[in-house]
């Protein structure tokens, strides 16, 4: 019964033939995984997806409990992204420092006055990859620090750190982005609450 | 979407609903061998072939095996949709060889599509990489003004020509692609996605491309087919001497640049004059400074030819 099973259940039983399983997996992940690509690619994400699932597939890691298969989804779907980046920006990927805005051509800077989840986007987009990642991870998938330097596989003090230069960062390029005012003042005084109402907003 | 097993479920891109949808029915087919492939209208779609902020155009086949490209336009409200609706149904009235095929129009709950003729083939822009004669360029899009010219007796303009959106087919035929089917409201962003699929991006009011509107649209006036005709002027200049007649370090300054009337000087020797003198009075600021209309600025054209 697909519908009781752990991840790691459905994901054995994918790994061992059983496609309704991996359908099951598919339901309940898809979202995530499409999330993570949405802002950061801008080539149509349908071939890092499909690898993402694959790769969970193919992969020989044994999980222990629906978090642990959590955190190695996006341990698949992160380093695909790296890939992917390296492929396509040979000449001018450095993970640290390159940010999606510099990598990516495209509708990055449009938006319309008031429409503050695409300044949320905008100005994630504009912060170096793995800063864009931690806060994203932070924001979307309400992960704390600890879990994000699991699936990042980096130091916790690090993950704190980047997540508190990331704020920075973030607000700095809402700033730079001729936001209105009081977007600016909320998001100066307190980025996280405005960050989690535009998510809960978009979210519908 | 959003059933009930779907734990982490959400909006993937919630600025377009149907492109979310497909994304998912796409890669579940790739995955499992089989999905419920979305359609619009009676067209199966298969494959996105671009994206932009206000629309995603896709490629898409109907049960007889024909292939088209859908152009999905979102958020361009009540009164916008029905404005797209009937400029794509006039559209379709025209029976051009210079204009791409509309094959159909419709709405869905997602905002207005239009199903195009797909052409295979290059753009003028990707033409330009490589070197032609001026009378190349004079022959090859001629036919285009032509085709605005059938355009503006139906009573329409096209709002964005530009070397984007001149494909050139098979049988080296060029073909006026992508109208402007999404004007944008004052003060919101718009874009409009090719039918090639290269996103091609603006703000402002005005609909129409940095470097190829012209004064009047960009400073929101009323605009009629002397518009197109001044961007094909743009297009053709920049095709034969390989810049845009107006320069500038930033969109704005090229704007201020036409709307001041400064023609840079083009290179010497590459045009003869009578075409160069064509050419600029195409680019006149002031429309009634320029040809009556489109027929006539091409017919001046033709005659500079050897």
């Amino acid at each position: 019964m697909p519908g009781m099973a752990t991840d790691p259940e459905l994901l054995d039983a994918w790994r061992a033939g059983d496609a309704s399983a991996g359908e099951a997996l598919f339901k309940r992940y898809y979202g995530l995984v499409s999330r993570f690509f949405a802002n950061k690619v801008s080539t149509d994400p349908a071939d890092l997806i499909q690898d993402t699932f694959m790769g969970c597939l193919r992969g020989r890691e044994r999980l222990r409990d629906d978090a642990a298969f959590r955190k190695y989804v996006f341990g698949v779907a992160y380093n695909l992204l790296r890939e992917h980046y390296r492929a396509r920006h040979a000449d001018k990927f450095d993970p640290q420092t390159s940010s999606c805005a510099d990598l990516l051509p495209g509708p990055g800077t449009m938006m319309a006055k008031g429409d503050e989840q695409g300044l949320l986007l905008a100005a994630l987009r504009r912060i170096p990859l793995p800063l864009q990642v931690v806060l994203e991870l932070f924001y979307w998938e309400d992960m704390t620090s600890a879990t994000i330097a699991e699936i990042l596989d980096e130091p916790h003090g690090t993950i704190r750190t980047r997540l508190r230069r990331a704020r920075e960062l973030l607000g700095k390029a809402i700033a730079g982005l001729d936001a209105e005012p009081g977007v600016v003042h909320r998001t100066a005084t307190d980025l996280d609450g405005w960050a989690a109402q535009v998510r809960a907003a978009a979210a519908g | 979407m959003g059933s009930d097993g779907d734990t982490h479920g959400g909006k993937a891109s919630p600025h377009d609903p149907f492109e979310a949808q497909r994304l998912r029915a796409e890669v579940h087919a790739r995955l499992f061998g089989s999905a419920d492939v979305p359609t619009i209208g009676a067209w199966r779609v298969i494959a996105r072939i671009g994206k932009g902020a206000t629309g995603t155009v896709y490629r898409a086949v109907a049960s007889d095996g024909r292939e088209v490209a859908i152009k999905v336009v979102l958020g361009a409200g009540t009164s916008g949709q029905a404005r797209l609706r009937r400029e794509a149904r006039a559209l379709r009235e025209l029976d051009h060889p210079n204009i791409v095929d509309i094959v159909d129009v419709g709405e869905f709950e997602h905002g207005v599509w239009v199903a195009m003729e797909l052409v295979v083939g290059e753009t003028v822009r990707a033409m330009m990489a490589r070197p032609a004669t001026w009378t190349a360029w004079i022959e090859r899009l001629c036919p285009i003004g032509d085709a605005l010219g059938a355009v503006h007796r139906a009573g329409l303009v096209h709002r964005d020509v530009k070397p984007d959106n001149i494909v050139v087919g098979e049988g080296g035929v060029a073909k006026l692609v992508d109208f402007g089917l999404a004007k944008a409201e004052p003060g919101s962003a718009a874009a409009l996605v090719s039918q090639l699929g290269e996103p091609l991006t603006r703000t402002g009011a005005s609909v129409g491309t940095p470097g190829y509107a012209s004064p009047e649209q960009m400073l929101g006036k009323p605009v009629d087919g002397r518009t197109d005709a001044f961007a094909l002027a743009v297009t053709m200049w920049e095709a034969i001497f390989g810049v845009l007649p107006f320069r500038g370090a930033t969109a704005d300054a090229i704007g201020l640049a036409a709307i001041g009337g400064r023609v840079s000087m083009p290179p010497a020797d590459r045009a003869p004059r009578e075409l160069v003198h064509a050419l600029r009075r195409g680019l006149a600021a002031e429309p009634d400074a320029r040809y009556t209309d489109v027929d006539a600025f091409v017919g001046i054209l033709r005659q500079t030819l050897p």
